[in-house]
């Protein structure tokens, strides 16, 4: 017993050793009361994500290997059919492709924009704190509130970005309406919404790097350039890796600037793997919620892939 | 070497002069085209449409006006909206704080022989995807009959791994002493939370409760998907809505945009250290 509660007292840190071996009583009164009030108090936090995580997960699961009657309501076992149906279906081999496009896409220019926007702000000039302050502050617009912003900006006809392009002699451009356009503004948009968070994280990273390091560097005759690719990106590895797992789920997940500015079309140029949950389950076409199930599950096999990458590679260094 | 002397030092000064214009250049290129769709809001949401649609005319505010907002709250209930997204995010930050602090106190404090196994099964729920569970949940939801009502929004999270998770590191590096000696002397773990815990982690707090907050202030598709009718709509539904209706009246458009952007744009101005904190502590360890 008490081998037991010294074990899992050692988690804690400077917890006194003596408590544990304690002659007389190897478990305190007042210890036993707070074991009590601990499972108590996470009753709470099991109840919620027992509701609406992993019950619901066990239900998706299910409900993927259900036949979908025309009321939407599950309707006998038809095993992995859903998932048949799914990986042979062209169309959503199409999905698949765009949603990793629009996933590497929207990586990559949070990446590249991002170094190229935080490395600037990491050099010494007068009144860098009003830069920083601006440059990171896209962060407090919401998806929502971009997504009808940039849709404004953006409309074919009125729009502000047609009407300066006309102004100067081109042509509109059907930013949004066209299947050639649609998708790249989409990426466009979701890289500007992810744009300060990118920045601030990049811009923490930065800064902790130790200036000892640097100073070194150039005392070795290293220049400029040569620090920034030897020294510094290396040791920003471990962020540039967070944003990039964290901003490859984030980007799967990528719903509001789709329903807003595009609503999947046209002619499904900008639907993907999320946004297809979204329309078969509560779309037009009726709700198809084994289908739906089915394409939620692929999701969740995909997130689950990037998550282990990221706890497994976290682990181990990620510098040089 | 003593005779080395003006001639370099003086180009060096002025690269430095060359590198800091270009530089400062760089900057203000970044800022025009990085904060652009922001000043668009905020300006779009004070002027005429006629006179936004004038083009690059239209960016200099001139004819402020509050007309936009005015007529945005005709087209949708958007102030009964605003209060709907008020409510939902107290409840939701409230729940996912308190259930945030309760769970860690109970894995860092109450001596729970498998903390660590528990943790790891609360922090689990981070690699589940909302938008593959959201059929189970609005089938769940639907047949508690809370479809189109605001605690369909923010139950489903009401706890969050990242709170628990922050919460628990912030607690682990409260010294053990301290918190066996409150208790030995009469203290009671409310009490002990309250007047002792809490206020050593108080950036913690701040920053778990502002990321909450905008957290849940920012949600949308769980909100449309819960909720149909215009009155009980959050704002952020809302203002989508208003785009759809509303298309070609850009200034009512982004006078909806700059409403739901204000409340974040002024926790930024006040506690930006805080919620740059909370925002970026998943990366750091």
């Amino acid at each position: 017993m008490t081998g037991k509660v010294r074990m899992s007292a050692s988690i804690l840190p400077l917890r006194p050793a003596a408590r544990a071996v304690n002659p007389t009583r190897a478990t305190p009164s007042w210890r036993r009361v707070d074991r009590r009030l601990g499972i108590a108090l996470l009753v709470p936090a099991f109840a919620v994500f027992a509701v609406f995580v992993f019950y619901p997960l066990g239900k998706v699961i299910w409900l993927s290997t259900q036949g979908t009657d025309i009321f939407g309501q599950a309707a006998g076992f038809v095993g992995a059919k859903n998932f048949v149906t799914l990986f042979t279906d062209p169309q959503f081999g199409e999905t698949l492709l765009r949603t990793a496009v629009f996933c590497v896409a929207v990586v990559g220019g949070r990446v590249v924009v991002g170094l190229a926007v935080t490395i600037p702000l990491t050099m010494t000039l007068r009144g860098m704190p009003i830069f920083r302050a601006l440059l990171t502050s896209p962060l407090v617009v919401s998806v929502s509130a971009a997504s009808v912003a940039f849709a404004a900006m953006l409309s074919p006809a009125n729009g502000f970005v047609n009407s300066v392009i006309t102004r100067f002699g081109g042509t509109a451009v059907p930013w949004l309406t066209s299947t050639q356009w649609a998708f790249p503004s989409v990426i466009a948009v979701t890289v500007w919404g992810s744009l300060g968070f990118t920045v601030l994280l990049l811009l923490g990273a930065f800064g902790a790097i130790d200036r000892d390091v640097i100073e070194a560097a150039h005392l070795d005759g290293a220049g400029r350039v040569r620090t920034l690719w030897s020294i510094s990106l290396p040791l920003v590895t471990p962020t540039l890796f967070f944003i990039v797992v964290t901003g490859a789920v984030e980007a799967l997940t990528t719903f509001g600037q789709i329903q807003i500015l595009t609503g999947g079309g046209p002619a499904n140029s900008t639907s993907t793997l999320v946004y297809t949950i979204y329309t078969s389950a509560f779309g037009a076409g009726g709700a198809n919620f084994g289908m739906a199930a089915a394409t939620g599950i692929v999701l969740f096999v995909l997130v689950l892939g990037l998550s282990v990458v990221q706890f497994g590679v976290l682990e181990k260094r990620v510098n040089y | 070497m003593a005779l080395a002397p003006a001639a370099p030092r003086r180009r060096t000064t002025v690269g430095r002069r060359v590198r800091s214009t270009l530089l400062a250049a760089w900057l203000v290129a970044a800022v025009v085209v990085v904060c652009f769709p922001l000043y668009y809001i905020l300006e779009g949401a004070l002027t005429p449409t006629e006179w936004l649609n004038q083009g690059l005319a239209g960016l200099v505010p001139v004819h402020l006006t509050l007309d936009n907002i005015i007529r945005a709250t005709q087209v949708i209930p958007l102030g009964q909206q605003f209060a709907n997204s008020v409510v939902v995010t107290l409840c939701q930050t409230l729940l996912q704080v308190t259930i945030g602090i309760a769970s860690a106190y109970a894995l860092v404090f109450c001596g729970l022989k498998h903390s660590r196994a528990l943790f790891l099964v609360l922090l689990s729920s981070i690699m589940v995807p909302a938008e593959t569970t959201l059929i189970a949940n609005y089938l769940t939801v639907s047949s508690w009959h809370l479809i189109d009502t605001l605690p369909a929004v923010f139950l489903p999270f009401a706890a969050s791994a990242l709170s628990i998770f922050l919460f628990r590191q912030a607690f682990l590096s409260f010294p053990g002493e301290l918190r066996d000696a409150a208790l030995l002397d009469g203290a009671g773990h409310l009490r002990f939370i309250r007047s002792m815990l809490l206020p050593v982690v108080r950036p913690t707090l701040i920053s778990v409760t502002l990321v909450s907050a905008t957290a849940a202030w920012n949600g949308f598709f769980w909100p449309l998907l819960v909720t149909n009718s215009p009155e009980n709509r959050t704002v952020q539904v809302g203002i989508a809505q208003l785009s759809n209706v509303e298309a070609t009246d850009v200034g009512v458009v982004l006078a909806g945009a700059a409403l739901v952007t204000l409340p974040v744009l002024l926790v930024v101005l006040v506690a930006q250290r805080f919620l740059a904190d909370g925002l970026t502590a998943g990366a750091l360890k």
